[in-house]
């Protein structure tokens, strides 16, 4: 695994082609001595590129053949925190984080999908400081109102967006960035797609409702108990750190967005009535 | 206090309450200073749900009072026209707690944390004088409390 002392040797061939990916109104840059590999990103993150920010994260991206003998984005992902950095590695890619500099060093192939779930895990860290979170559910606001969409894969989430009525917008229909504005909360769109196949709009606003999908032969929305609420939003929220200081964060982050947020469990079947009982 | 951390409490001992009741332990962290020497505001406890007969006088047992946990020590037990009643105090705290009933406790501490390494429970003669004297010294609490902080924050540091 590379060193950050290994990591500062490539940082001047690194940084000869770069691009930045706005989430959340949190800049990522990405300098990468591979053209095509920046290029890629930056079809990928098209609606959610800005000008590099000075001072912001950086990542710098080291592209090789490969990075181990299997593919291995099936293996469990391991985030923990050793000698002031963050270490994020799977079987396809090697990753460090250092959230006092804000710097970053990323090895992977030349395939998109390692530096997204870097790019995921580095935004839950940062949003777990500020009280927010990364959840599987899809987003859509509507009337200015952002609504949320949690369940498992299956639940529904891509469905319930491709109900929506034509006045909604979609945030994403895979995984929603939640962040905290004072005393409210708010959704933002993020690239990240699911069986949609297509990127959210890059906009925010304020969190109106949290719906736990389950689909049923009738349409049916019924409130849900705070505590049942915090404990099944714990479920979906995407978290992959080993340490117990975030641990406490999010659960306290969980119990205050249950006790600001109406949680409800929407039962559903596919046909576009439904959107009658959320907005 | 907000509305909104008041019911965040609430919701928290819920769920604590709640994955105690199904067997699991569960992490807690001290913040009040009630239990000084014993325990430290930012010492992490593992609670295990107890049964009423398996409690003993001196036990740190975790209840919630006023929508919040709470960790004091069991100092008595009355019988209440058969009822029994259990009388909880914190060691610093000149008052004991108001008299619950064992279905009240969530459980009993059995192991601090302190700084990532297991630390026995004080019960010493020393830290009961200690205790003594915090209970009855405002400034004498301010004062080991800082001392503490001040020694944590060094080590921290390296």
């Amino acid at each position: 695994m590379n060193s950050f002392a290994d990591s500062d040797s490539h940082l001047a061939e690194a940084g000869a082609y770069s691009t930045s990916v706005v989430i959340g109104g949190l800049p990522i840059g990405i300098q990468s001595s591979n053209r095509g590999f920046i290029a890629m990103l930056e079809n990928r993150y098209a609606g959610f590129l800005d000008e590099p920010v000075a001072g912001g994260i950086l990542l710098d991206v080291e592209v090789v053949a490969s990075v181990s003998d299997s593919d291995g984005a099936e293996e469990d992902i391991q985030v923990r925190y050793a000698d002031g950095r963050w270490h994020i590695n799977r079987g396809d890619f090697r990753a460090q984080w250092d959230p006092a500099s804000r710097r970053g060093f990323v090895r992977q192939a030349a395939y998109p999908y390692a530096i997204d779930t870097v790019m995921r895990i580095v935004h839950s860290l940062v949003l777990a400081e500020r009280g927010g979170f990364l959840v599987h559910s899809a987003s859509v606001v509507r009337n200015g109102r952002a609504f949320l969409f949690s369940g498992i894969s299956g639940a529904g989430k891509t469905t319930i967006s491709r109900l929506a009525p034509a006045d909604a917008t979609l945030l994403t229909d895979e995984i929603s960035y939640v962040r905290r504005a004072g005393d409210i909360y708010e959704a933002c769109g993020t690239p990240f797609a699911g069986d949609l196949g297509k990127p959210g709009e890059n906009i925010a606003a304020p969190l109106a409702a949290f719906y736990l999908l389950v689909q049923g032969p009738h349409n049916h929305v019924a409130s849900i108990a705070p505590a049942q609420a915090a404990r099944r939003l714990l479920r979906n929220i995407l978290f992959f750190a080993d340490d117990a200081g975030l641990v406490e964060q999010m659960f306290r982050t969980a119990c205050e967005f249950v006790s600001r947020v109406p949680v409800f469990e929407l039962t559903f079947r596919p046909d576009t009535e439904v959107w009658n009982l959320i907005a | 206090m907000e509305a909104g951390v008041e019911s965040r409490d609430r919701i928290a001992c819920e769920l604590v309450a709640e994955s105690l009741r199904a067997g699991h332990d569960v992490q807690v962290r001290v913040a009040g200073s009630s239990m000084v020497p014993a325990l430290w505001p930012g010492d992490a406890l593992i609670v295990r749900a107890v049964s009423p007969v398996e409690l003993s006088r001196g036990d740190l047992l975790l209840f919630a009072r006023d929508g919040k946990l709470c960790t004091h020590r069991l100092i008595a037990e009355l019988d209440d026209s058969g009822a029994r009643r259990l009388i909880t105090r914190g060691d610093t705290a000149l008052k004991c707690d108001p008299p619950m009933s064992s279905d009240q406790i969530l459980g009993s501490v059995v192991s601090v944390s302190r700084d990532g390494h297991e630390v026995p429970v004080l019960s010493s003669r020393r830290a009961k004088m200690l205790s003594f004297g915090i209970r009855h010294s405002a400034f004498l609490r301010r004062v080991i409390l800082k001392v503490h902080a001040l020694r944590r924050h060094s080590e921290l540091l390296g």
